[in-house]
């Protein structure tokens, strides 16, 4: 194993159990290898399994067969405690629905990876007003979630995707909910965040024009990667730098 | 942390005001009883010491029974066919005299009453009442407002004396001072009196307890017994009568001697009657009863309430997680361990039970004290109950957020992620 790889999955089955003998198997050994600084985009039809594996890229689910190293943990063996470590410290998730918690302040919402990871008040307040800065929402930090647009409330998770400043971005359709500009917006995000921080990146999407911009595009079909390409327009640099 | 998690929790009480507040109901009145209790327990002892050193207390009563007869209350072996009471048969004055010469060492004296009831006095009503000293120990706390008392020679001689209330001296003569040495004249049925106002006295007010235990006196004017009555003292005979025992006598002692004594010395030979003599102490002790089936009352709705109160607490937690679930996915993908998880909604708990704690601690303290003004005892909390309360209301959380929590703590990322 490169000591540049960052995860590396081998033979990955994931199964379901929907009551005997009803036993679903969505991912069919799944061998994938991800390096340190590499934008990589997940592609599929609905259903094809993207989610499922992705939970388990996020330490948020076990696969139910094959070895799983992030960064060098194996994650199959390790303890709960752990995983809830590896989440905090390792991986900044960024969801469909935004997921940011009702009632409390965008600077709450950013400064919580930062409270589980037993930072003090006051140096993981500067730190998520400085995050919410660079993500353009500095004049919205007490703002709650209702009080904030689609783009908005993403723009405040990928800051707090951010907080504890961990080698993997893992966004599940992070453009989903939003129109196309304000989607443009959010990836141009992920690009600066890719270039100028050099953070790992692997993105869902159902928007091939959006993964024809990443480094490597997977297509998952039922379960199984059937292709792994390299984006078409990577190279070119033909989506425009982050514009607020 | 902790206090990230005391601000979380308020943040969501705070969010959710009507429903925490009907959440915490139970556990409100659950320990405003217990406060309350607290209170009326005080005062009530307070009261007890307070009454047992009062002249009413002291109060001994002597009845006629039927030689069959346990005491005056039993009815079962009352026996109509015994022949009628006779004058014979009755008090007069040479029990009194015996009993003052037997029991000088424990007794004050024999109490002696008679009310007049009402008469006219111009157009004015005015009740008036005949008493010896003793009598006068048994109308309540009565303090000179002006003028004197009336003296033992006035007593004795049965004199045309007389002492006002204060507010009757002031409706009758404008202010008590002027009232004194006034011919008062007072007019019932077709009999006329004259007395001369020696005195006015003002009389504290009575309390509900002491108007259970010994019924109001109410404040008519004093007249010397012997005056007041038909017959002075020495012509009268009596079915019963009262006497005032000395302070720190052993009263159930005093019963069963002035007992003993009496049916020897008058009634050994009497064929059909026999002296009965009673204390206070079972009216007290009936009152101590009474106090403590309240206690036992408020102590079973207290409990009640608060167990109730305790598993509202865990429903509103277990619906409160269940809304929650998506939030609980993303905590725990953000990091949170199962243990963050738990502290979090367990402090919750804690916070909400405390909130009621509060809530129930003021309404505790206000109705201890309406209550007890109510009954005229003078009940206060102690700071040491308010203290227990808090505790308690937090092991109260802790216990009934515990399951809930778990539950919560428990949750597997991904399903909570995927609720809906
Ligand atoms: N917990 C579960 N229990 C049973 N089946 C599940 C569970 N989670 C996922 N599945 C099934 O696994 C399959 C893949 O789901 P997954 O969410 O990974 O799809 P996806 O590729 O992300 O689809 P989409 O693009 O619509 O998000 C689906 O058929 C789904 O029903
Ligand atoms: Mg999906």
């Amino acid at each position: 194993m490169n000591s540049n790889t960052v995860i590396d999955l081998k033979n990955i089955y994931k199964r379901f159990y929907v009551g005997t003998p009803n036993e679903l198997e969505i991912l069919h050994g799944i061998d994938l290898t991800v390096s340190r600084g590499e934008f990589v985009s997940i592609v599929g039809a609905s259903g094809s399994g993207k989610s499922t594996l992705m939970n388990i890229i996020g330490a948020l689910d076990r696969p139910s067969l094959g070895s799983y190293t992030l960064n060098g943990t194996d994650i199959c063996s390790a303890k709960d405690g752990e995983l809830s470590h590896i989440r905090n410290r390792e991986i900044g998730f960024v969801f469909q629905t935004y997921n940011l918690i009702p009632r409390n302040s965008a600077l709450k919402n950013v400064e919580l990876p930062m409270m589980y990871a037993r930072m003090r008040s006051r140096s993981r307040k500067k730190r998520a007003a400085e995050l919410l800065e660079m993500v353009g929402m500095k004049d919205r930090m007490k703002h709650t979630p209702d009080e904030l647009s689609g783009g908005q409330k993403q723009r405040v998770a990928i800051a707090r995707a951010l907080a504890n400043e961990p080698s993997i971005i893992l966004a599940d359709e992070p453009t989903g909910a939003l129109d196309s500009s304000t989607g443009r917006m959010i990836m141009d995000l992920f690009h600066k965040l890719h270039r100028e921080k050099g953070i790992t990146i692997i993105l869902i999407t159902h928007s091939n024009e959006l993964a024809e911009e990443t480094e490597r595009v997977l297509t998952l079909m039922d379960g199984r990667i059937i292709s792994e390409r390299r984006g078409s327009r990577y190279a070119e640099g033909q989506y425009s730098p982050c514009t607020q | 942390m902790l206090k990230d998690n005391i601000l979380l929790a308020l943040n969501e009480l705070k969010a959710n005001k009507m429903r925490s507040l009907l959440t915490t109901l139970g556990i409100v009145i659950g320990i405003a009883a217990v406060i309350a209790i607290m209170i009326l327990g005080n005062g009530m002892k307070r009261y007890t010491v307070d009454t047992m050193s009062s002249p009413e207390s002291r109060r001994v009563y002597f009845f006629l029974i039927q030689k069959g007869q346990e005491d005056i209350n039993d009815e079962q072996n009352y026996d109509d066919s015994v022949r009628e009471m006779r004058n014979s048969d009755q008090y007069n004055v040479k029990t009194f005299e015996k009993l003052r010469e037997k029991f000088s060492d424990r007794l004050e004296g024999i109490i002696m009453s008679y009310d007049l009831g009402t008469m006219k006095t111009g157009s004015n009503d005015i009740n008036i009442c005949g008493i010896n000293p003793c009598g006068l120990k048994m109308k309540g706390t009565i303090n000179i407002a002006a003028g004197r008392s009336i003296t033992a020679e006035e007593y004795s001689s049965g004199k045309s004396v007389i002492m006002l209330p204060d507010k009757k001296a002031e409706m009758l003569y404008g202010s008590t001072e002027n009232a004194l040495g006034k011919t008062l004249e007072c007019r019932k049925n077709n009999s006329f009196f004259n007395y001369t106002v020696v005195g006015v006295y003002h009389k504290e007010k009575e309390s509900m307890m002491q108007d259970m235990l010994f019924g109001s006196t109410g404040e008519p004017a004093f007249v010397p017994y012997n005056n007041a009555s038909q017959k002075p003292v020495g012509e009268s005979c009596f079915t019963d009568f009262c006497a005032l025992a000395k302070k720190d006598t052993d009263l159930n002692k005093l019963e069963k001697d002035l007992e003993k004594y009496i049916n020897t010395e008058f009634y050994k030979d009497n064929d059909a009657y026999k002296a009965d003599v009673l204390v206070l102490q079972e009216a007290l002790d009936s009152v101590a009863m009474i106090i403590s089936i309240m206690k036992l009352v408020l102590m079973a709705i207290a409990a009640i309430s608060l167990v109730v109160g305790g598993i509202g607490v865990m429903n509103i937690m277990v619906v409160s997680i269940t809304e929650r679930t998506r939030e609980i996915g993303t905590r725990k993908a953000l990091g949170a361990t199962n243990g963050n998880i738990r502290t979090q909604f367990l402090i919750e708990a804690v916070m909400i039970c405390m909130l009621g704690c509060t809530v129930g601690v003021v309404t505790g303290l206000l109705l201890g004290k309406l209550m007890s003004s109510l009954m005229g005892i003078s009940g206060s909390a102690e700071a040491s109950s308010i203290v227990i309360s808090v505790v308690f209301s937090m092991l109260f959380g802790v216990f009934f957020g515990y399951y809930p929590a778990s539950k919560a703590a428990k949750m597997n990322p991904i399903d909570a992620l995927r609720y809906e």
